[in-house]
Order: C-alpha cells, then sequence, then structure tokens
C-alpha cells in the first residue's frame, strides 16, 4: 500500500515500505526513485501523511486525482573501462571543499573494513539540514563514487566493500533519518543514481566532461547538490586510495 | 570517446524548428525542449542560404573576420586637417555619409551641409552659388577613405579630423568634430552660425584639443566606451558619459598649457556643452575596427551599415567594398518642439557604424536613459539588445552590460542569420528635417532594411566556392 | 486658442522622458502645439519658432522645466495640463515588465546557446531544412531531420560534416527517433530497457517498439537514420556509426537494425559492422516475404531470454467474407505499406503502391507526393479518410487494410476519425483489417484504440505482417 509520505511545489513522494516514489513535475532533478507527471496536481489537493496511493499502469492516483506518468528512467550506474589517471584528472577537475570529521572518518572506513564503513555511516546518517539531511546526501554520494569508480577501475568485486555492509546500513538509516533518505540510500547501495550524479560519474570514468555535470549536481535541491558533491569526490578518491 | 556517446548516456535537451506540434509532443513527455520562432526567409533566398550554408570557407571566414575585428584596438591620437590626409579632397571633391550618390538624388539635409561645406570653404558667397557649385562637384563617401560622419557626414578639405589609430596594428580610421546640437551643418544647416562655428571649430577648437591629445599621449577608446556602457551610454545616441569621460582625459591638458587662456576654456566649454562629442570618435573608433575585418573571402560578417538619407547600404566582410543599398527608412521615434514625422528626412548618416560593432541599438540595455526614443520600457531595451544576439556571431570581449550581468554585447552581425530570422538590426538614430537648413528635428529608432541583406546574401553566394 | 507656458523650477526630467510626455500631450484633442521641456537655449529657440511667446517666461535657467501648451479653448488646456502630469508621474510598479525575459530563439544555433540543447529536430519544409540542420551542426548539435523533399546532395554533406565531427545525422524524412527514452518526432510511449534500435524507417521502428512493449521489453535508444540512409547514394552512413554507438552504450543490451529495402552493397557493409559488434544484433532488412518487423522483435526478445508469446490482436465474432474484388490498402507508415506489399504479393500476386492503380494496391499517404506543403497524414488525415471513403464505395473493393498509428506527435483519436468509414465498408460487407502501431501507455490508449476500432467492424492486429496477412487471406483464392 502506498502512502502520500510529504508534499512540496516541487514534488509529493510516496512511500511504501523501503520503497519511495517521488513524483515531481519536470523542474525537480532526475531522482533515481523519481517519476514525471505533466503537471502536478495542487498541493492541497494531496493529503500529506495519510492519503492511500495507487501507483502502476503508467498512473498515479491520489484519492480523486490520477496522474499520467510521462517519463522514468533507468538509473542504473554502468562500470566502463577506466585508467586511473584518467579518474585522478577528473577529481582534480572538483574543488576540494573541506570535509568534516565524521565525512573525513568515512572516507578513511572505506579502506578499513566493512565494520568500520558503517561504524562511519551511523555518525552521518541523520545530521545536518535538509529533506533529505547533509550527511545522508553526503554518504549516498560516497557509496556511488565508491562503487562506480573502483568497479570502473580495478573491475571485478571492487566494490564488494559496500556490498557486504549494506544490510547493516539499512537497518541503521531506518532509525536515522526518513523514509526518501532510506530509499535514495537503499538506490545508491545498488548502484542507483540521480542523473546528474550519473553524469558526473561517467564523467570521472572518461565519458563527458566534468564542468557541466558538476554543475547540473550542485544544482539538486536546496544544499544537497553540495553534499553529494563532496561525497562522490570522497568516494572516488577513496576508491583510488588517495586521500580526497 | 565521441560526442555521440554523451548523446546517449545523457536525456537529451532539445531545440525544435518547425512544426509546434512536435515540440509539443517531447514537453508532452516531461523532457526538456525549445521551441525556436523559426520563420521561412524571404522565398528566392532558399538557393543562396544553402550555398552558403555548403561554403566551406564561411564559418572560418567569419572567425577570422570577427578576430580582426575584436583585436583591434582604437586610439585617438592627433587632430588633423582633411586635405592633409585624404588626398581625394585635392581634387574639388566632398566627402558624405553613406553609400555613393550623385547631387540629383541627394536629400534636403545633405544637400543643406554640401551647401553648408561650399559657404565654410569660402568657395561661393551666397547659398544660390553654393548649391549651384555643390551639384557640379565630384562626391564620394566618407567610408571610401577610411573615414566616417554623422548625419550627412560631409567632409571638406579645411575641416579638422579626428585620427584613430590601431596600436594593436596598423590600421586608422577619420571622423569629423561634433558641432552639437541645434542648427548644425551635418543635419543640413547652413545659416551664417552654422559656417561660424566651423570656422571656430577650425581655428580653436582644433588646434588647442590637437596640443592637449598630443601631451597626453594616445587615447585608449575602446576602454573609454567601455566605460561609458557601465555610465549608461549605448555609445550612439547617448554619449553623455563618454564625453565627461573624455573630458577627464585631457581636462589637465587643456588647464596646463599656454595658449590663451580663453581658447582653452572655451574648448572645454564647447565640449562640456555637447553630449554627443564623442559620438564621432566613437564612430571613428567602429569604423578603424571594421576595416580590419574587411575582405576575408566567404565571410558573411558585415562590415558597414550606412545612410546617405536616400538610401540604407550595407557592406560584407567577403565582398569587400561592394555596397548593396535599399531605399533609407523614416525613423520612428519623438520629434522635437513641433515638428511632426512629416518633417523628417529619412534614415542619414554613418553613424550606424556603432550597431556594427555591437553599440547603438545594440546596446541598449545598458542604456535605460534613452529607451524612450522607441516609446519603449526598460524591459523593450532589454529585449532589443535580447534580440540582436539571435543575428550576432559574438559578445563583445569589452562592450559589457552591467544589467545582463555583464554579458558582452551582440557583436558581428552575420547576414545570412538576418536573412533567416528576418530580425534586422536596430539602430538608434538621430532624425534631420529634410528642408535643407533645418537641423534635427527628433531622434528614434529605425530597422535596417532586409532587402539589403538579402541582395548582400545572394552576391556572397555567387561567390561561393562549393 | 488659447496659449501658454509655464516654467517649473528644481524639476529635472531627461530629455527623452520629456520627449515622451510631448509627443502624448500633443496628442490630447483640441491641443494644437505642446512642448514639454528643459529650458536649455536651444529648446527656448525652439519653443519661439514653434510659436510661443518666449518673452512671458522670462529669466529661465536650464534647470528649470518648461510647459508650452496651445489649444483651442481652457478643456483642451485642462486636458493637456492632467497629461502633462500623468507623464510626468511615475511609472507604476504595476506596468513593470519582466526585464529579463529573452525574446523566443529564431534558429536552433541560438537556442544551443541559450537553452543548452545537444540534439536539434528539424521540421521545417525541406527547402529550408538543410540551412538549419548545418546550422545545428555548426552548433555542435545532433540533429534529427524530420523534413522531407531535402535533395540527396545535401542529405550527403550533413551527414559528411556530422560523421567528421561526431555527431549524428538522423533524417532527412527522419520520422521517429527514442534518444535516452525521450521520443522525437512520432513516437510510441515505451518504457526504458535494454534494447537500442537503428532504423532507416520511422514507422519500422514504431512497429518494433509496440511489439517488443507488448512483451513488456523496454527500449533505450531508436535512433532514426533517414529513409535512404541504406541507399547506395548514402552508403549507409548514419547507420554505420549508429550501430557503433549502441555497441559502446554500456546499458544497451541488445541491438536491432531495420531499414527499408537496401542497396545490396550498403547491406553488406551494415552486416560487416555488425559482425564486428559485442553485442547480440538482430538485423531486419525488409523486402524478403520472409523478414518481418514481428520476426526480428520475437528473435530480439528470445535473445534477452523473454518469453515472446501470441501477439495481442481484436477479432470479431464474425468476419464478413470478401466480397471479391481487390485488396485495397491506406497507410500513414511507409515501411509497414512497404512490409504489407510483400506480404500481401505473396499471397495475392502483383500489389502496385500507385494510389491510381486498377488491381490490388498499399497506398502511403505519408509519401512524398502526399507532404509537400501539407502535415503528414499522421496529424492530418483528410486525405487518407478521403481515400478510404472512396474506396468503401467502390464495386471493387475486396478488403480493405489500414494501419492506425499511435504515440507522441500523433492524431489524439485516430480511431474516432477512421470508425465511421469502417462502418460505412463493414456494413457493404467489405472486411477491413487494421493494423494498430501502439504501445500501451500510448497517449491514445492503445486497448482503447483498438477497441473502438474493433466496435466499428475492424479486425484489428497489433502486428503489422499479422494484419497483412490477414487481409491478403481474407480475399477469395485468385483464380489460377
Amino acid at each position: 500500500m502506498w502512502r502520500v509520505m510529504g508534499t512540496t511545489s516541487r514534488g509529493w513522494w510516496c512511500a511504501a515500505g523501503d520503497a519511495v516514489v517521488v513524483v515531481s513535475d519536470d523542474e525537480i532533478a532526475r531522482l533515481p526513485n523519481a517519476v514525471v507527471v505533466p503537471m502536478l496536481p495542487p498541493s492541497g489537493s494531496v493529503m500529506s501523511g495519510a492519503a492511500e496511493a495507487a501507483i502502476g499502469d503508467g498512473r498515479v492516483r491520489v484519492g480523486s486525482v490520477a496522474c499520467r506518468i510521462v517519463r522514468w528512467w533507468d538509473p542504473q550506474m554502468r562500470p566502463v573501462s577506466a585508467r586511473r589517471e584518467v579518474v585522478l584528472r577528473g577529481i582534480q577537475q572538483i574543488p576540494p571543499q573541506p570535509l568534516s570529521r565524521p565525512e573525513t572518518d568515512l572516507w578513511a572506513a572505506l579502506a578499513a573494513g566493512p565494520p568500520a564503513v558503517v561504524d562511519a555511516v551511523g555518525g552521518l546518517l541523520g545530521r545536518g539540514a535538509g529533506l533529505t539531511p547533509d550527511g545522508d546526501d553526503y554518504v549516498t554520494g560516497i557509496i556511488g563514487g565508491y562503487r562506480h569508480v573502483a568497479v570502473s577501475v580495478t573491475g571485478g568485486n571492487a566494490a564488494a566493500i559496500i556490498d557486504d555492509a549494506r544490510e547493516s546500513i539499512l537497518v541503521m538509516a531506518r532509525r536515522a533519518t526518513n523514509r526518501l533518505s532510506v530509499s535514495l540510500l537503499r538506490h545508491a547501495l545498488s548502484g542507483h543514481v540521480a542523473a546528474p550524479v550519473g553524469a558526473l560519474l561517467r564523467a570521472l570514468t572518461g565519458r563527458g566532461e566534468v564542468g557541466p555535470a558538476l554543475a547540473d549536481t550542485e544544482a539538486i535541491g536546496h544544499g544537497s547538490g553540495a553534499a553529494l558533491v563532496r561525497g562522490v569526490r570522497a568516494g572516488a578518491a577513496a576508491a583510488l586510495g588517495v586521500f580526497p | 570517446m565521441t560526442d555521440l556517446n554523451a548523446l546517449l548516456d545523457v536525456e537529451p535537451v532539445v531545440a525544435t524548428a518547425g512544426v509546434e506540434l512536435l515540440a509539443e509532443a517531447i514537453r508532452a513527455q516531461g523532457a526538456r525542449v525549445t521551441h525556436t520562432d523559426w520563420r521561412p526567409p524571404p522565398s528566392g533566398t532558399e538557393g543562396a542560404l544553402a550555398e552558403l550554408a555548403l561554403e566551406g570557407r564561411r564559418a572560418e571566414g567569419n572567425a577570422e573576420a570577427l578576430h580582426r575585428m575584436l583585436v583591434t584596438s582604437p586610439h585617438l591620437v592627433d587632430i588633423v586637417t582633411a586635405r592633409d590626409v585624404i588626398p581625394a579632397l585635392a581634387d574639388g571633391r566632398l566627402l558624405h555619409a553613406g553609400p555613393p550618390i550623385g547631387w540629383d538624388d541627394c536629400s534636403g539635409p545633405l544637400r543643406g551641409a554640401l551647401i553648408g561645406a561650399v559657404l565654410y570653404e569660402g568657395m561661393a558667397d551666397t547659398p544660390e552659388e553654393a548649391s549651384t557649385l555643390a551639384a557640379s562637384m565630384a562626391l564620394s563617401p566618407c567610408h571610401h577613405h577610411g573615414a566616417v560622419g554623422p548625419m550627412a557626414g560631409v567632409v571638406s578639405p579645411s575641416m579638422p579630423l579626428a585620427v584613430v589609430h590601431d596600436a594593436a596594428g596598423d590600421g586608422v580610421a577619420y571622423a569629423t568634430l561634433n558641432e552639437g546640437l541645434g542648427k548644425v551643418l551635418r543635419y543640413g544647416a547652413f545659416d551664417a552660425e552654422v559656417v561660424e562655428r566651423l570656422r571656430w571649430m577650425e581655428h580653436v577648437l582644433a588646434p588647442t584639443l590637437r596640443r592637449a591629445i598630443r601631451r597626453r599621449g594616445p587615447i585608449d577608446l575602446q576602454t573609454l566606451i567601455a566605460q561609458a556602457l557601465q555610465m549608461g551610454d549605448d555609445g550612439h545616441n547617448r554619449n553623455r558619459a563618454a564625453t565627461s569621460l573624455f573630458l577627464r582625459q585631457i581636462g589637465a591638458m587643456l588647464i596646463d598649457d599656454d595658449t590663451p587662456g580663453e581658447d582653452r576654456s572655451d574648448t572645454y566649454r564647447f565640449i562640456d556643452g555637447n553630449d554627443h562629442f564623442m559620438l564621432n570618435l566613437v564612430m571613428a573608433a567602429a569604423k578603424l575596427s571594421v576595416d580590419a575585418a574587411s575582405g576575408v573571402a566567404g565571410a558573411s560578417l558585415v562590415t558597414a551599415m550606412a545612410r546617405n538619407g536616400t538610401e540604407f547600404g550595407i557592406r560584407l566582410s567577403g565582398t569587400g567594398d561592394r555596397w548593396f543599398t535599399a531605399p533609407a527608412p523614416v525613423v520612428d521615434g519623438l520629434f522635437l518642439g513641433s515638428y511632426t514625422a512629416a518633417d523628417a528626412n529619412p534614415d542619414i548618416g554613418d553613424s550606424a557604424i556603432t550597431e556594427t560593432v555591437g553599440l547603438g541599438g545594440f546596446a541598449m540595455a545598458a542604456s535605460p536613459a534613452i529607451v524612450g526614443f522607441v516609446g519603449g520600457s526598460a524591459a523593450g531595451a532589454v529585449r532589443r539588445t535580447m534580440e540582436m544576439y539571435e543575428i550576432t556571431l559574438a559578445e563583445h570581449p569589452s562592450f559589457r552590460i552591467p544589467i545582463l550581468e555583464d554579458r558582452g554585447t551582440p557583436t558581428g552581425i552575420d547576414a545570412t542569420l538576418v536573412v533567416r530570422t528576418g530580425v534586422v538590426p536596430h539602430i538608434n538614430t538621430g532624425i534631420a528635417g529634410k528642408e535643407p537648413g533645418t537641423g534635427m528635428v527628433g531622434a528614434g529608432l529605425v530597422e535596417a532594411p532586409l532587402e539589403c541583406f538579402v541582395t548582400a546574401v545572394q552576391a556572397l553566394a555567387a561567390t561561393a566556392e562549393l | 486658442m488659447i496659449s501658454a507656458v509655464d516654467v517649473l523650477t528644481g524639476r529635472y526630467y531627461d530629455s527623452v522622458r520629456l520627449m515622451q510626455v510631448t509627443r502624448d500631450v500633443a496628442a490630447v484633442g483640441g491641443v494644437d502645439a505642446a512642448m514639454v521641456a528643459m529650458a536649455t537655449d536651444l529648446n527656448v529657440r525652439l519653443l519661439a519658432d514653434a510659436g510661443f511667446d518666449i518673452a512671458q517666461i522670462g529669466d529661465v535657467h536650464a534647470d528649470d522645466l518648461m510647459i508650452a501648451i496651445r489649444g483651442v479653448d481652457e478643456a483642451a488646456m485642462t486636458a493637456a495640463r492632467a497629461a502633462v502630469e500623468i507623464g510626468l508621474a511615475s511609472r507604476r510598479p504595476a506596468e513593470y515588465e519582466s526585464v529579463f525575459s529573452a525574446p523566443p530563439a529564431h534558429t536552433v544555433g541560438s537556442a544551443a546557446q541559450t537553452a543548452g540543447a545537444n540534439l536539434a529536430l528539424i521540421s521545417v519544409p525541406g527547402t529550408h531544412a538543410f540551412v538549419e540542420a548545418m546550422d545545428a551542426l555548426d552548433h555542435g548539435l545532433h540533429v534529427m531531420i524530420f523534413s522531407d523533399n531535402v535533395p540527396i546532395e545535401h542529405e550527403l554533406h550533413l551527414k559528411q560534416t556530422g560523421q567528421s565531427r561526431g555527431l549524428l545525422v538522423m533524417g532527412p524524412d527522419c520520422g521517429t527517433a527514442i534518444v535516452g527514452g525521450v521520443g522525437l518526432g512520432f513516437a510510441n510511449a515505451v518504457d526504458p530497457g535494454p534494447v537500442a534500435i537503428s532504423g532507416a524507417s520511422g514507422t519500422g521502428i514504431q512497429q518494433l517498439c509496440c511489439l517488443l512493449d507488448a512483451w513488456g521489453v523496454g527500449v533505450r535508444h531508436a535512433l532514426g537514420t533517414g529513409s535512404r540512409d541504406l541507399s547506395a547514394a548514402v552508403g549507409g552512413s548514419s547507420t554505420l556509426q549508429a550501430i557503433a554507438a549502441l555497441d559502446a552504450d554500456p546499458a544497451v543490451e541488445l541491438i536491432i537494425v531495420v531499414s527499408k529495402p537496401p542497396d545490396p552493397s550498403v547491406a553488406v557493409r551494415v552486416e560487416q559492422a555488425v559482425e564486428a559488434c559485442r553485442k547480440p544484433v538482430e538485423i531486419a532488412l525488409l523486402g524478403e516475404p520472409c523478414v518481418t518487423l514481428e520476426g526480428a522483435a520475437r528473435r530480439a526478445v528470445a535473445a534477452l531470454g523473454k518469453p515472446a508469446d501470441d501477439l495481442p490482436r481484436w477479432v470479431l465474432d464474425q468476419t464478413p467474407d470478401s466480397p471479391g474484388g481487390v485488396l485495397r490498402g491506406f497507410f500513414s507508415g511507409g515501411t509497414l505499406r512497404d512490409e504489407a506489399r510483400v506480404i500481401a504479393a505473396d499471397l495475392v500476386g502483383d500489389v502496385s503502391i500507385d494510389p491510381a492503380a486498377e488491381g490490388h494496391r498499399l497506398v502511403d499517404y505519408g509519401g512524398e507526393q502526399f507532404t509537400r506543403g501539407r502535415a503528414h497524414p499522421m496529424i492530418d488525415p483528410s486525405i487518407r479518410l478521403q481515400a478510404l471513403a472512396d474506396a468503401a464505395s467502390d464495386p471493387a473493393t475486396g478488403v480493405m487494410l489500414l494501419d492506425a498509428v499511435l504515440g507522441y506527435g500523433a492524431h489524439p483519436d485516430p480511431g474516432a476519425e477512421v470508425a465511421p468509414l469502417i462502418e460505412l465498408a463493414a456494413g457493404r460487407g467489405i472486411p477491413v483489417v487494421v493494423s494498430l502501431c501502439g504501445a500501451r501507455r500510448d497517449p491514445q490508449g492503445r486497448d482503447r484504440q483498438a477497441t473502438a476500432l474493433r466496435d466499428a467492424g475492424a479486425e484489428v492486429y497489433l502486428s503489422n505482417a499479422a494484419a497483412a496477412h490477414r487481409a491478403a487471406s481474407l480475399l477469395p483464392e485468385p483464380s489460377p
């Protein structure tokens, strides 16, 4: 059973268990769990927190409001074959921003093993401001960055550390943060990312330009973009074993 | 890694031209699309436009011409006498604005100015004698002699000319000195007051200014104009800021001189009292820049727009010195005093040279103080400037518009873009009275006639190497 | 006549504003002359020239504002003074326009700069398409040219230029493409998925998309290449480019290459390119009865390891027997017509594509001779509707076959347009078969359209090959 969990002027989001679908008009960033409808219904017509929703068959229905879904996409990152130097050059094109202590800890933990990663993630989840707290955005970015770069440069199961920590991170996330964030984190753990983040990751591994993708990623949400970029940069650096 | 891979990795951002339904269909999918306001070009131009799209030299030629234009560095270096630098004046010839014209086709203000020049040179005593004499004299466009003049643009042998030199090359361009508003020669007035002022300019203004400039050293006009745009000038119809900046540049030199104090204070007062003093110098700077861009094979860049009061003419870089003309349009504007549109002469003057380098109508967004000339609003001025980006090849590296986040002004008109879009250059200009001797009757905005761009593009296409 | 010159000190306005006010005041009824200006020497003289008595204004300074009005009576003077006050008053905020509303881009080159576009869709009349497409390439955009009637030498130049710059030129005469899930031109609303298509055929792409959709297989890209791409003259330029790019896209799992009957030497080159691909490729180069779009789609689905069940069809309780006569076909899709022709010809002998032919004929109303100066029949069905009406009342008509193409860009309700004519034909005992090219999520509603067509009296098939086969089979056996 889907329920409407929240509305903003740019979209509303529905949840069924861990699964979340963001219903947006075409202005919002292409999140991995979003669908686009031609026009958002007036915010008053969708009751937050209570309304039951039906999603499927190309439609979203909430009470008497029904929208045709006109667009969704495949958010899966596919590893490419990339040389280490290419990624290093790419990372240098992302201006470094100072990392907080817990953020640095998570970067360090990615070299140490799954238990350390889970602990470090625990120090970030739910922390900070925003619909998706900054800490969550950083974690989402670092997981996306680490996965894609590790597998693209080293190949095989180079991102096994992420897979091993997956269930523990999710258990913790369900306690520490909201369902929208949990959903985005779950997608990141499976290699699903928002479209601008995907473009940034591809650019880091040699497909496309860093500059425009960086600008698009920074523009996500109110403050999410900056935390995502910090995370992506730290994740890519961790995958290469260099300091962010 | 090719661009094609990049296309397939991301959701496309689409630009559509043609059937609007197809843009709607993309929008209905929640995808990003811009529908362009495409209009068919004038019939009969399809072939020429296609040939120019095939012309391999066009893109490179335009890049080359644009580069030559933008690297020029016009500096005011001297004031000289016309006969000393323009040999053609020696054989009894007079120069005028716009494309070539004979006396029979001259409009009232141009005739008036020619009569005034003959009186000023002392070749006749009465307007009637002067008229007879002027009608028999050879005429030649200023543009053919490296010079430009506002409105009638008449240059006679004794007139002082400002010399603008290219500090980054060896180009040079000349312009007359601006007489001020009201009854002046460039608007076709020729009474005693007009001739008297011209003589004062020759005998007092020119030598005083010459000394000041020579002592001061070359004045960087490009920087001065760029600063003036930041202060609300458009570089064509509003030169109040530029004139003030100019006075600051030479003020000390005027004070610190050993010539009669009255000459120096009169010179200062004359320039201070004439908000348009800098117009002629801006025009010479523009002329210098576009001349550098002339004669690049295949280039569709516009290197001159000029009017002689009867015809409006343009030149393209790729067709060199050829003129392409159409009847000069009548200016839509506001009139001084009780003058009306019935008193207005068709468009006249070389001053549209400013628009060819991204000033005037192209820089209107920088000059909200003059938007009323089009009976419009500040928003309208911004829109006009924005529209000019549709027909230009570049944004000017120095001339910037504060309100558009310091975007460079639209610069380098591409004649093929004009024909393709039907968007014609907007020109800010003054309006001359059509009766000789009337002077200025108003100011306003005029649109360059599309016809001359059509014939120019067809002529350029005939030179295409396919 | 009343004349007055008022002088106000300490009120400065710029000359432009005052010229505007002057113009407004002069336009007031009963005003003979007006001038609102700062009292500069020049303006005072102009005032005198205009016949005002400047002696009455006394000593003025350039910082003073002069308001001179000459009117026929006191009422005119009052109205004029009111106009001055209004003109000099500050603009109300409500009159402010949005200063930064940019005018629309006029060229795709401009849109590339202002909107960041990376793909142009050109659908201007064919005589103008080349110039706009070159503009797109010159600004680094990939380009899809929907327009037809573009000279072949221009197509060649565009494709050579595109190739040299790593840009894809889809078309001219490219009706359909899907790029990154966005449908361009006539495109069906299909799910994102593992399949990519390169097609020198608009309705060929659409048919493949719809069949895959029926089997639950999504499409990531469908790159149209233009109806002439596999001709000897063009040499498969865009097709070869598209195949290589699709092969390099890590998200693509399987490629389908579809074309109208290609030039044999170009077909060989395409087959070589396919050989070199790392990914599985299905080829459907139409022209033989055994090569069908349905067949290619089935093989693709099987290669992905998914079941390909029976395709949807909407049949009647009882289809009338053909009264005898000839097959009449009415298509808006060229490839659907070509495929149907090959299949029908295999069963009934010669089938013409000439709209004036006496015998069996299948006509493509989207062909160039029908689209010069008018919209494609998928948008404007009027020509095809007239032809359908004529055939329904023609005693020579034995069976009618038509396509109905759904999707973005197409007519919002094609079923409702043709239903009355199907009823007319059915009422006269003529069997009608519809090849319905639609995906489940198409805005027109695939199943709703199918039901409406069936209710009007037609048999409806999702597979064009099946529809063609059925229509030809409904004719009585040809006499030997």
